[in-house]
């Protein structure tokens, strides 16, 4: 695939955060499409023993993948975190919380009443702040739905670590039905992200994986519902067809922002799809917060770029603008 | 392309590194992700909870509500049944699960051939797994042990005049078990006097099979709430194919009910994703009762770090004003 530079002089840092995050992006879809989709659906493959030794070449390659992204999950957070100034604190914040989080529970320091609701504010923070930065207004919705999905499923499957300190909390099940229509309304708003910037491809692409999603809700609802729950914590209780133009217009979106020059956007949101909706892992959560903090790295290098472009607009003498908003790499 | 990514050679040396650094994880499965999956703490409690489902002990712990989805397979339909209630204790080396569901009407009858009853199953590792198995009945590599409790077998044979009214028997003068097929060929929904729950195995679709050694016990009640059904059998067992827990351990289980009223049998059904269960080696109750303080201080500090947060986010939202 091509890749398409703006540059300027310091545009290289921009770039190698993009190469990075878009590294991480690629190995946690492929770990999501073979560990957590082909490996949980191969049973229902005739004479599955028959190709036992493919299968297993097949399934520890997704492992190496996850591994691979559990790897990069570091240096891309760390990459993200120094992009972030006086505009991005809470990007910082919400980062750095994860981190120490992720990192304690990893050592076995802190209970999962910390870990779940550390990451939950993190991410509410981080979609939150997000919602209320980005430049075009339209763009908050599905940040912001997503934000709201991830904490009322979270935070209802997080309930019960009030038993760590005595207390038996239950909160009602209306929850994960809301978490269902923000989450699906986060998808089928994203294409607000791009601004209407699609070109033919990203169309195409979206009424292609949006067609071939809608072709396996008819075909097998019900694993495709399994799948649904176990990969991106939605249920499927709404119309098969929704979900179908959630993937479509999620598709959309990830080429469109690719192909106007918005790499690490576009990596950004493919890792809200590969991180999903809800506490999982540290490793999905992690996933969601580099993808956040991509979405607002980006977010700030773009009107920084609008900025200087708007100060050599009012100073035409001046010295050329040292900007570093040259990230645009896309492949 | 080689030539613009040698422009970005810190970038690539970074993602050569992290290709590295993923082997060896790899080869020395160290994994530093934890899970944050839904869990159920199962806590030591000092009395018998028995296997009735409005025992005491059951009113003093939590429960954990699990979203279920739409198994149809074959069939149109399934899912009926969007959660249910999970709770779980030991006692003196003694398992017990209770499950609850949302079920206005008792179907426990499966008199007629288009009757089907209401049913729910537990399913784990079978013992001596390393992988965790798949959820739909368990792979070639990793077993599973399904605890099934059905609704008929609960409430036991029941005369098939009270559903075919206008029926006459002439008479049948044969009381030997051989003159009754099903129960003879040792059919469990013929002999009900072997529990309400069946323990069974299987490592694929198509081979689930009953175990040589029934041990796991389950008696269900319904109100008008819907169903509650306690699971109970020994940590310990031997058997190959069965489950086995211990204290300070963790064991992943799924849950699947079945309506009966919405015709719902075999692979149509509702269905979780996997749960960690965590056998405590603790006791479930705090000597001295109240934690309200610790939940103060707890909320007081979520509260205060989501502030921070928030404050920073409008505090860079008025920096991009200026």
């Amino acid at each position: 695939m091509a890749i398409s530079m703006r540059r300027t002089s310091t545009g290289s840092s921009w770039s190698d955060l993009t190469l990075v995050v878009g590294g991480l992006a690629v190995a946690s879809a492929i770990e999501l499409a073979i560990l957590r989709t082909f490996t949980r659906t191969a049973i229902h493959i005739p004479a599955l023993n028959a190709l036992q030794e493919p299968y297993e070449v097949l399934s520890k390659g997704g492992r190496y993948a996850y591994f691979v992204a559990v790897a990069l999950m570091l240096p891309a957070m760390a990459m993200l975190a120094l992009q972030f100034g006086r505009r991005g604190f809470a990007a910082l914040f919400g980062v750095l919380l994860f981190a120490a989080v992720a990192a304690g529970a990893a050592a076995g320091v802190g209970g999962r009443l910390i870990l779940d609701w550390a990451t939950l504010t993190a991410i509410v923070v981080l979609a939150g702040g997000l919602a209320i930065q980005s430049p075009r207004r339209a763009a908050a919705l599905p940040l912001a739905s997503f934000g709201l999905a991830f904490a009322m499923s979270g935070a209802y499957s997080a309930a019960p670590d009030f038993a760590e300190a005595g207390a038996n909390v239950e909160f009602p099940g209306w929850l994960l039905d809301g978490a269902e229509i923000s989450g699906l309304a986060f998808a089928l708003t994203a294409p607000l992200i791009a601004s209407g910037r699609g070109d033919r491809a990203a169309r195409w692409t979206g009424l292609a994986i949006g067609g071939m999603a809608l072709l396996v809700f008819l075909g097998n609802g019900s694993t495709s519902r399994f799948l649904l729950l176990w990969n991106v914590g939605l249920s499927g209780i709404l119309p098969g067809f929704l979900y179908a133009a959630a993937a479509g217009t999620l598709s959309y979106t990830v080429v469109a922002l690719a192909r106007s020059g918005r790499g690490l956007e576009a990596a950004g949101l493919g890792l809200l799809i590969t991180g999903g909706i809800g506490l999982h892992s540290t490793y999905q959560s992690g996933l969601v917060v580099a993808g956040l903090a991509a979405l607002w790295a980006g977010t700030l290098a773009a009107a920084q770029a609008g900025e200087g472009a708007e100060a050599r607009a009012e100073t035409p003498d001046a010295e050329p603008q040292q900007s570093p908003a040259s990230f645009a790499a896309t492949s | 392309m080689l030539h613009r990514l040698s422009n970005h050679r810190r970038a690539v040396i970074g993602l050569v590194a992290a290709l590295a650094v993923g082997g060896l994880l790899q080869f020395t499965n160290t994994n530093p992700a934890v899970s944050q999956a839904q869990y159920i703490n199962a806590y030591e409690v000092s009395e018998d909870p028995g296997l009735d489902p409005a025992a005491d002990v059951w009113s003093k712990i939590g429960s954990v509500s699990i979203p279920l989805t739409a198994q149809a397979g074959q069939y149109i339909g399934g899912g009926s049944v969007t959660a249910i209630k999970a709770q779980a204790v030991h006692h003196e080396g003694r398992l017990y699960v209770r499950v609850s569901w949302d079920d206005p009407t008792m179907d426990d009858a499966t008199t007629r051939a288009e009757d089907f009853a209401d049913a729910v199953a537990i399913e784990f590792p079978a013992n001596g797994q390393t992988a965790v198995p798949s959820i739909c009945m368990g792979q070639a590599d990793a077993a599973v042990n399904i605890w099934h409790w059905r609704a008929d077998s609960n409430a036991g044979l029941k005369d098939p005049l009270e559903v075919y009214t206008s029926a006459l028997v002439d008479g049948y003068p044969y009381t030997e078990s051989l003159f009754y097929t099903a129960r003879e060929a040792g059919n469990p929904f013929a002999n009900p006097e072997n529990g309400a729950v069946q323990s069974l195995y299987s490592r694929a679709f198509g081979e689930l099979t009953a175990l040589n050694v029934q041990d796991v016990e389950g008696l269900g009640t319904h109100t008008d709430q819907g169903w509650a059904v306690v699971f109970t059998r020994d940590f310990l067992s031997e058997n190959p194919g069965h489950a086995s827990f211990a204290p300070s351990t963790s064991v992943d289980m799924a849950f699947a009910v079945w309506d009966g009223k919405e015709d719902e049998r075999n692979g149509k059904k509702a269905v979780s994703q996997l749960v960690t269960m965590n056998i405590g080696a603790a006791g479930a109750f705090e000597e001295d009762g109240s934690m309200v303080g610790t939940m103060a201080i707890a909320a007081a500090l979520l509260l205060g770090v989501a502030g921070l947060g928030v404050g920073l986010a409008v505090y860079g939202y008025r920096e991009k004003g200026r």
